[in-house]
């Protein structure tokens, strides 16, 4: 009986063994006390908040590094509220969850309401989002950092300011150098053969196309994506950049078909076709963001161009090797760390060697966020940044600093925020690669991005049509199918000029972006 | 006191008119009214103001701009390419489904020893995330440790070392694709399938063996007309399932190679969302809407159909 009970949902127990039946009124008394409960619960959870300290609610990236979450969340963040009397909570998401999570942020702001975390670091400029965010306070940060530690580098200007509304619509923390990684021994033997002589490295991308169909021959060809991902859409442009073209000019006008960028960028795209034609595989077109590590440390690939996380990767695997006791001499692992190298520079073109960041980090704080929590936002990010330096760090008791817990990673848009010298003193004597068996000066060349390092939609500044040409992979689908003879290079690039037309006239119609054409 | 009945008296007689049956149920409807108003209504309606406006995600309101963004959406070779791309996958997929489903429904519509157990593994791609389901494609599809290479180069069909590159070849990607809608559908579609085979009276079949049918003319002539109103079913939901799905391109392909498996759910994630384009994203959204619209009402029409037959 009592199982017939149970599964009739007429009858409800009202102690134990003893039930009764359910009537209309006990369901509606039910249903009333749900529904107050729900409509005053925000009420008196609301009057319960009122009476907390100042509570800044930050979402950003799960780091490609680890420790730096750690550094940031378990130190920095903690320490920081204590000693600023803010309660600050940080959520942490995949990189890809981010767009989507910001769209629905600013409509919430938009509709004037909460919109759940009160600042956000972007790996992109998030040019788009200009009207929901706190310019205001950007411009107080990046004024007084300024103020603090010195200029702030070009190529983070022109990924955080709108030349158009003359608005910060963020403040980028770091960059990421972008360099080429190849494999040293691969090099070198291919170099000999195709160039006649042994040469340390890649300078120019001719030395690339010439050397990478030796390392095809050899087995191990040109990874370089041609897919619609990031770093495929960052070499791309490195590469036109090289070139001497781009997807606009310094105003804002398209212009990769127009004389005299169209040869340019026609001749780009003949580049690219013979770079994967005679250097790559058919793997480039199912290239992923993890792709560039995982065909590189498994070994097929000689060549790719990606943040430092090849290298670091590759150390964190020869770490791992050394503490279980392999031989640095003959571990694969630690061998596979000596072997992976940078280049010192982004590879040249006939136009110059421009490279660019891989990743952008950039926070931005939503608007009308009550006031207490605009300065703590704007406070946190003037600590973060002057955080850099390790002796402020220490002193400030949240050691070892932005640039220590990124194992250099996160490279300082204020330039001077971690001074030249406590940089290279680093890089110098990496820890990490001595923790590998790695040579420990072997990133110090990275310190050369400030001079090839360049933002999204250079020589204009990184707007919102860029950011949507960007993220929508017109210029990545432009190359491939180029690349896959689908398309001749000139119908190829009259169909993505059109369309990146489009996507500038609708922001132009919005006020955000410059130019005519 | 006389107010304290008063109160009572007031009560009682509310209470009384709430259990009548015409005050009551459209009380219990609403929930399910709000549901739908609220998750399915509201958000067509926003997207349609949407589709008239020139909304970014930075200014979500907009202003009006007529039908520019249409315009826009039928001159983009991309949104053609999508349209397209959703229709082929959908009719590839159900064609799949159905005649895999049917031929599983038919193996499994007799008791036999395991059969729970096949079931529940025929269940199992139904009732995982689709999200996480198809990251586990993405590693059995991958470009370098491709658990499928693997198995062809086992087989000595791929020379050691080679991978297929499933994923960056216009067409192992489109079949990629519509093999990972096929495996994701076929367990709802059997299930509704053996559903209507275990409504077959046995008599029918029984009386066509006794005619002499073989299997097939007993398929054709017996089982297929008295599953087809409940096979409609099947497909019609398969159908609105594959046609709006975004998940399966966006984690596998990302619409690639080159935008050749783009469909109009990712395009308009990629172009409203991660480009910031809301009302060009809506508007290409919004092209689904004809074909859904469509698909609905043979649905419900199906449904009233196996109703009132069965």
């Amino acid at each position: 009986m009592e199982d017939e009970r149970k599964q009739d949902g007429a009858w409800v127990q009202v102690a134990e063994g003893r039930w009764r039946r359910l009537t209309r009124r006990d369901f509606l008394r039910s249903a009333a006390a749900g529904a107050a409960v729900g409509s005053l619960g925000p009420l008196v959870l609301t009057e319960r908040t009122r009476a907390q300290p100042v509570t800044l609610r930050i979402l950003q990236w799960r780091h490609f590094v680890p420790p730096y979450d750690e550094w940031f969340n378990k130190v920095f963040a903690p320490k920081w509220g204590e000693k600023n009397g803010v309660r600050v909570v940080v959520e942490n998401v995949g990189v890809a969850e981010l767009p989507a999570i910001a769209a629905s942020e600013a409509a919430r702001v938009a509709a004037g309401a909460d919109p759940g975390h009160d600042m956000m670091q972007y790996l992109t400029p998030p040019a788009t989002l200009e009207r929901q965010v706190d310019t205001d306070a950007h411009r107080e940060v990046i004024e007084e950092l300024k103020r603090r530690v010195g200029p702030y580098i070009p190529l983070a200007e022109k990924s955080t300011y709108n030349p158009v509304t003359r608005r910060y619509f963020g403040v980028s923390d770091n960059f990421v150098p972008d360099p080429m990684h190849y494999r040293g021994w691969m090099w070198r033997q291919a170099s000999a053969k195709a160039l006649g002589s042994s040469t340390a490295g890649p300078v120019t991308w001719e030395d690339v196309l010439k050397v990478g169909r030796e390392l095809k021959r050899m087995g191990h060809p040109v990874g370089l994506g041609l897919s619609q991902e990031i770093d495929t859409a960052m070499w791309l442009r490195a590469l036109m950049y090289s070139w001497g073209t781009g997807e606009q000019d310094e105003a804002g006008n398209v212009v990769l078909d127009v004389p005299p960028f169209r040869q340019r960028t026609l001749d780009a795209l003949r580049f690219v076709r013979a770079l994967y034609n005679e250097t790559m595989f058919a793997g480039v077109f199912a290239w992923t963001a993890a792709s560039n590590n995982e065909e590189f440390l498994a070994g097929r690939i000689s060549v790719a161009m990606n943040a430092i996380s090849i290298t670091r990767t590759a150390q964190a695997l020869a770490a791992q090797a050394l503490k279980r006791g392999e031989d640095p001499n003959t571990s694969k692992a630690v061998l596979l760390a000596r072997d992976t190298l940078i280049t010192e520079r982004a590879p040249r073109g006939p136009a110059g060697a421009r490279g660019l960041e891989h990743v952008m980090g950039v926070y931005f704080i939503w608007r009308n966020r009550p006031r207490p929590v605009r300065e703590a936002a704007k406070k946190l990010l003037i600590d973060l940044v002057l955080s850099y330096d390790p002796d402020v760090a220490a002193r400030e008791g949240w050691p070892p600093g932005k640039f220590h817990a990124s194992q250099a990673y996160d490279y300082p848009t204020f330039q001077n925020a971690i001074s030249k010298q406590k940089r290279l003193a680093y890089l110098r004597d990496d820890p990490v690669a001595k923790a590998a068996g790695d040579r420990k000066d072997k990133l110090a060349t990275i310190e050369t991005a400030y001079e090839w390092a360049h933002n999204v939609g250079w020589p204009g500044p990184s707007s919102a049509a860029i950011d949507e040409v960007f993220n929508t992979w017109i210029l990545n689908v432009m190359f491939a199918r180029v690349a896959q003879g689908i398309d001749t290079p000139e119908q190829a690039l009259d169909a993505a000029a059109a369309q990146i037309r489009r996507v500038f006239q609708k922001w132009r119609e919005q006020g955000l972006v410059g130019g005519r054409r | 006191m006389a107010v304290a009945q008063g109160i009572g008296g007031a009560l009682s007689r509310g209470r009384t008119w709430l259990e009548r049956d015409r005050v009551l149920a459209p009380i219990l409807l609403v929930p399910a009214v709000a549901y739908i108003v609220l998750l399915v209504g509201f958000p067509f309606l926003f997207a349609l103001y949407l589709s008239w406006t020139d909304a970014t995600t930075g200014n979500p309101f907009g202003r009006f701009i007529g039908l520019a963004n249409f315009a826009l959406v039928f001159q983009d070779p991309v949104a053609s390419r999508a349209l397209r791309n959703t229709f082929v996958f959908t009719l590839a997929a159900q064609v799949l489904v159905m005649v895999l489903s049917n031929v599983l429904a038919l193996a499994l519509r007799r008791p036999f020893r395991g059969r729970g157990a096949v079931m529940f593994l025929l269940l199992l791609p139904w009732v995982a995330p689709v999200s996480l389901s198809t990251i586990g494609w993405l590693w059995i599809l991958h470009a370098r440790f491709s658990v499928l290479d693997w198995a062809l180069r086992g087989l000595s069909l791929l020379p050691p070392g080679a991978n297929m590159f499933w994923l960056g070849r216009p067409d192992l990607a489109f079949g990629a694709v519509v093999a990972v809608h096929v495996w994701r559908m076929l367990p709802f579609a059997t299930v509704v399938l053996l559903a209507g085979h275990s409504a077959i009276p046995q008599d029918f079949l029984d009386q066509a063996e006794v005619d002499g049918a073989n299997l097939w003319q007993k398929y054709r002539h017996v089982m297929l007309p008295l599953l087809a109103p409940v096979a409609v079913v099947a497909l019609l939901f398969g159908t609105i399932f594959t046609f709006t799905d975004m998940t399966v391109v966006y984690v596998l392909t990302r619409g690639g190679p080159f935008d050749t498996t783009q469909v109009l759910a990712s395009l308009a994630f990629f172009k409203g969302i991660v480009g910031g384009n809301l009302s060009v994203g809506a508007t290409i959204s919004l092209l689904l809407f004809p074909v859904l619209l469509v698909a609905a009402v043979f649905v419900l029409r199906a449904a009233r159909r196996v109703e009132v037959g069965w």
